[in-house]
């Protein structure tokens, strides 16, 4: 790639060697969560004695555990579809670049995922206090929608600023309305980032713990706020079980958004 | 970005010039078309009205669930429940006398309020605030509560300043007026660990009397400690991830996405199962005979460090990545060809092209990293508490709101200053970082 001596070509690999080791460090902790999900031992042990899926059987008897997950679920859903609407809505309309006010409203909108969840989760806590919906679904989902439309907004911008606006005018010159336009061009090509703006939603929500945590109420426990007081008190093995479904909801999501833009791509070509 | 903004406006334009053009008369005369287009210019189009209305719903959806909690939260640090809200009477009178010892109205709406304390048991409470600001007015208070006499008399405050004459004193009203506005710095100047004298002058309190003051310091100096750790390791895992063939370049980068949206909870857990009595490390050295006992890992300030940048180094790859992409290669090779070594030219030719990533990896990571609440609640004992871990310990275990509310005021002023540089370094979507190197490029 760039000249280099044999000085060079020692650089070269140790750099390589030390972000491969790097990188390796970044797998082994999931590597350790899985790996402990489907041991036989009942708290932290290296190596595995034997392996087994009891942990994961121990999870799916429990009403607690089915319980939580039913939560997290309904949640997720909720709160993923109500900020994708939102969230698709905002950007269509801040797409357009000469808006007053634009990047003050930018800022409003992302502001959710830059300031830290437990601040704004504590004066929603006092909000949903006076109103009276601490620990319901209604203010869990709203919450939830708060935290994650911000993700569909900035997913969907950047499918729309990928977006060549000459087909917009060439549209616009060969006799369509800006609606036609609109239905016709824009939204085809935006698909994929709301569909990614929708896994993203749901995959941020159902694996959101800070937030549930301080709004939760006296019912109302989502998984991973389940799984969060469980490993505060005792850390064992059942919760990497519970922690391996976070990574497989995870893998399953990027799968899916990378399956979406190929797909995506065949059909319209690379922008 | 430049060529995006004109077209967009350039085609407003002839679509404006041509609805003109059709609806007028031939006859018209130039300077009537042209003011009238003008004017179709100056008035906000169509298209932007729109725009607002498309984003209103989740304007309105964050207007009311994420910026007036935050408002709220600030009122409750400032806020000053407890006296104002029991001796209404009291404090209404108050307010209304603004001599340095107040007047008679002043007095007997105390003697109606200490009368009122003598019924109840649970308005004696309402005194407390007193006690905590200043003991010895507290101690006036009460004792005044206990001598009144139960009989009616002719002036309450000729009794108040016989059986003491510290009610004739001007600083007595002083600290009562402060205890009793509505607004306190009370809990303020508690989590900073100084204390208020009644002149008003703020004093440190001794040393082995501060803690709050100390959990934010140390919040702050891990929040510079994982920004730092995320950027030595993120910088050149950001340099590989561009310099690699695409193929296995997609398959590192989904690996990271993976990272960022599992949750927090797995991280920490991971972690804590590498640093666990029975964990890899402690085995790993037992195996190869390093120690003979277990070392006791966990918790510690090295856990929380190491988890936190781990968890939050995807904030800082994807942004570096992001402005690595914009930078070409060429620029470092013409480095090397002319000569200069390999650190120099990375140094030289390509940091600087790559500082906006840099900024709003470093901004996003350090904002994040002291307002992590997940984390440090896993991963940490009592020795490593953060501002995050305090504050919710006030809101729900201890349930003082005012003092919740002030921590997470200090934390959201923090993330605020740092989020506005944040918007003005980097904003992808803004497109702003092109626009301003293309009007750099061309002003040369």
């Amino acid at each position: 790639m760039i000249a280099r001596g044999t000085l060079g070509h020692v650089r070269y690999y140790s750099f390589r060697g030390f972000i491969n080791l790097l990188l390796f460090l970044l797998a082994l902790p999931m590597l350790l969560v899985l790996v402990l999900s489907i041991s036989n031992a009942s708290g932290i042990e290296f190596p595995p004695p034997a392996l087994s899926l009891a942990h994961y059987a121990q999870i799916l008897d429990s009403p607690e555990w089915r319980a939580s997950l039913g939560i997290s679920l309904i949640v997720a859903s909720a709160s993923a579809l109500l900020a994708t609407i939102l969230g698709t809505l905002a950007a269509v309309g801040l797409a357009r670049i000469r808006l007053p006010g634009r990047s003050m409203l930018i800022a409003i909108v992302i502001a959710p995922i830059v300031i830290p969840t437990v601040v704004w989760a504590l004066g929603m806590r006092f909000i949903l206090e006076q109103l009276g919906l601490l620990g319901s679904f209604t203010g869990l989902i709203i919450a939830h929608t708060v935290l994650t439309a911000p993700l569909v907004f900035i997913a969907v911008s950047l499918s729309l600023r990928r977006l060549p606006p000459r087909l917009l005018y060439a549209a616009l010159s060969l006799g369509a309305d800006a609606v036609d336009a609109f239905r016709t061009i824009t939204v085809p090509l935006m698909m994929p980032g709301i569909v990614t703006g929708v896994m993203i939603a749901f995959v941020t929500s159902f694996g959101e713990v800070a937030l549930s945590f301080v709004l939760r109420g006296n019912a109302l426990k989502t998984l991973p706020v389940s799984m969060f007081d469980g490993a505060r008190v005792n850390v064992d093995a059942s919760q990497a079980a519970v922690g391996s479904v976070f990574i497989v909801v995870a893998i399953l999501v990027t799968i899916g958004i990378t399956a979406v833009r190929r797909w995506h791509d065949r059909l319209w070509g690379t922008p | 970005m430049t060529a995006d903004t004109t077209a967009d406006t350039s085609a407003e334009v002839q679509a404006e010039v041509q609805a003109e053009v059709q609806a007028e008369e031939p006859a018209e005369t130039l300077g009537r078309r042209l003011s009238r287009l003008a004017h179709a210019l100056n008035r906000p189009s169509r298209l932007t009205l729109m725009s607002y209305a498309l984003c209103a719903p989740l304007l309105a959806l964050l207007g009311v669930c994420f910026v007036l909690p935050l408002l709220f939260m600030m009122h409750t640090a400032l806020h000053n429940p407890v006296i104002g809200g029991a001796w209404p009477e009291f404090i209404e009178a108050l307010r209304e006398d603004h001599d340095e010892v107040p007047g008679e109205p002043v007095f007997r709406a105390l003697v109606q309020g200490f009368q009122q304390q003598q019924e109840d048991e649970a308005y004696k409470l309402t005194l407390k605030p007193f006690s905590q600001q200043n003991p010895e007015l507290w101690r006036l208070l009460q004792h005044s509560a206990d001598t009144l006499p139960p009989e009616h008399f002719a002036s309450a405050k000729a009794w108040f300043i016989g059986s003491d004459p510290a009610w004739a004193e001007a600083d007595t009203w002083k600290v009562i007026r402060r205890v009793a506005a509505p607004y306190t710095t009370h809990n303020l100047v508690n989590a900073l660990d100084v204390t208020l004298n009644p002149d008003g002058n703020l004093r440190l309190k001794p040393e082995e009397r501060r803690g709050y003051s100390l959990v934010i310091r140390d919040t702050l100096i891990m929040g510079f400690w994982v920004t730092l750790f995320a950027l030595l390791l993120g910088y050149p895992l950001a340099y590989r991830l561009v310099t690699m063939r695409r193929t296995p370049a997609r398959i590192v980068l989904s690996g990271f996405l993976v990272l960022l949206w599992t949750s927090v909870l797995v991280k920490a857990y991971g972690w804590m199962a590498v640093f666990d009595r029975h964990g890899i490390i402690n085995e790993t050295l037992m195996g190869i005979g390093f120690i003979e006992e277990p070392l006791a890992l966990r918790p510690s300030w090295a856990l929380l460090i190491v988890a936190m940048t781990y968890a939050l180094l995807p904030f800082m790859i994807l942004p570096i990545y992001q402005s690595m992409r914009r930078v070409s290669l060429d620029q470092l090779r013409a480095a090397v060809s002319l000569g200069a070594p390999p650190a120099r030219a990375v140094l030289t030719a390509y940091l600087p092209a790559t500082t906006p990533g840099i900024a709003a990896g470093c901004l996003l990571v350090f904002i994040l990293s002291i307002g992590y609440y997940t984390l440090p609640a896993m991963a940490a004992g009592a020795a490593e508490t953060t501002i995050s871990m305090l504050l919710v310990e006030f809101a729900i275990t201890i349930a003082n709101d005012g003092m919740a509310a002030t921590m997470a005021s200090f934390v959201l002023v923090i993330a605020a200053i740092l989020f506005w540089f944040y918007m003005r370094t980097f904003a992808p979507i803004r497109g702003e970082i092109t626009r301003r190197t293309s009007q750099r490029v061309s002003a040369r």
